[in-house]
């Protein structure tokens, strides 16, 4: 699933790190999704667009 | 993220303790090669029961946190490879033993008794596991 995640991140000058203690995961797993290699659950989906204070679908695109 | 966040915590915990089992595997071995094989099963014995406890320690008591959902579907899926592994490849190695046992004169030793055995209660215990979720979820 397509996101745009590091563009939001860099947008927020955020490091993947910082972003990872913010919704309670590992740098790895931030790494993951910007890669397109994880799917995250609808929580941590869910955490990332109230992080981000906008959409899940504004982030994720299902369609990719 | 700082070093002293939960998951950040549970990463660096788990490390240690990936080497403590190491140290201890490698003790074992060690052991065996210099003619120290009890030495080496104490080093392994302590080297494991500590690494067990302490990964009960910090799964049930501690705040760290070892694994995040993208760490758990990884051991899901590995799981699920495993399985399938043992699954496909380990039930017709066993059917192969007992129609060999029963129509040639080979004879299935104790030693690979015990290994089907432990084959079996691996499946058992998942057909448990796998029922009590099922009625759970």
């Amino acid at each position: 699933m397509r996101n745009d995640l590091a563009d939001r991140r860099d947008a927020s000058s955020l490091s993947q790190a910082d972003l990872a203690a913010e919704v309670d995961v590992s740098r790895q797993t931030i790494n993951a999704i910007e890669r397109g290699r994880y799917d995250p659950s609808l929580e941590l989906a869910f955490a990332l667009a109230d992080y981000f204070d906008c959409a899940v679908e504004d982030i994720f695109d299902p369609d990719e | 993220m700082t070093p002293d966040h939960p998951i950040q915590r549970g990463q660096r915990y788990n490390r240690i303790i990936m080497v403590v089992f190491a140290v201890g595997v490698l003790a074992f071995f060690v052991g065996m090669a210099v003619d120290q094989t009890l030495a080496g099963l104490v080093v392994y014995a302590v080297a494991g029961l500590t690494g067990v406890a302490a990964l009960l320690y910090l799964r049930f008591v501690s705040s760290a946190q070892l694994a995040d959902e993208r760490d758990r579907r990884l051991h899901e899926r590995t799981s699920g490879t495993v399985v399938g592994i043992f699954a496909y490849v380990g039930l017709p190695v066993v059917i192969g033993l007992y129609l060999l046992d029963g129509f040639t004169s080979y004879t299935i030793s104790s030693t690979i008794w015990g290994a089907i055995y432990a084959y079996a209660a691996l499946f058992l215990t998942w057909g448990a596991v796998y029922t009590v979720y099922r009625y759970r979820s």
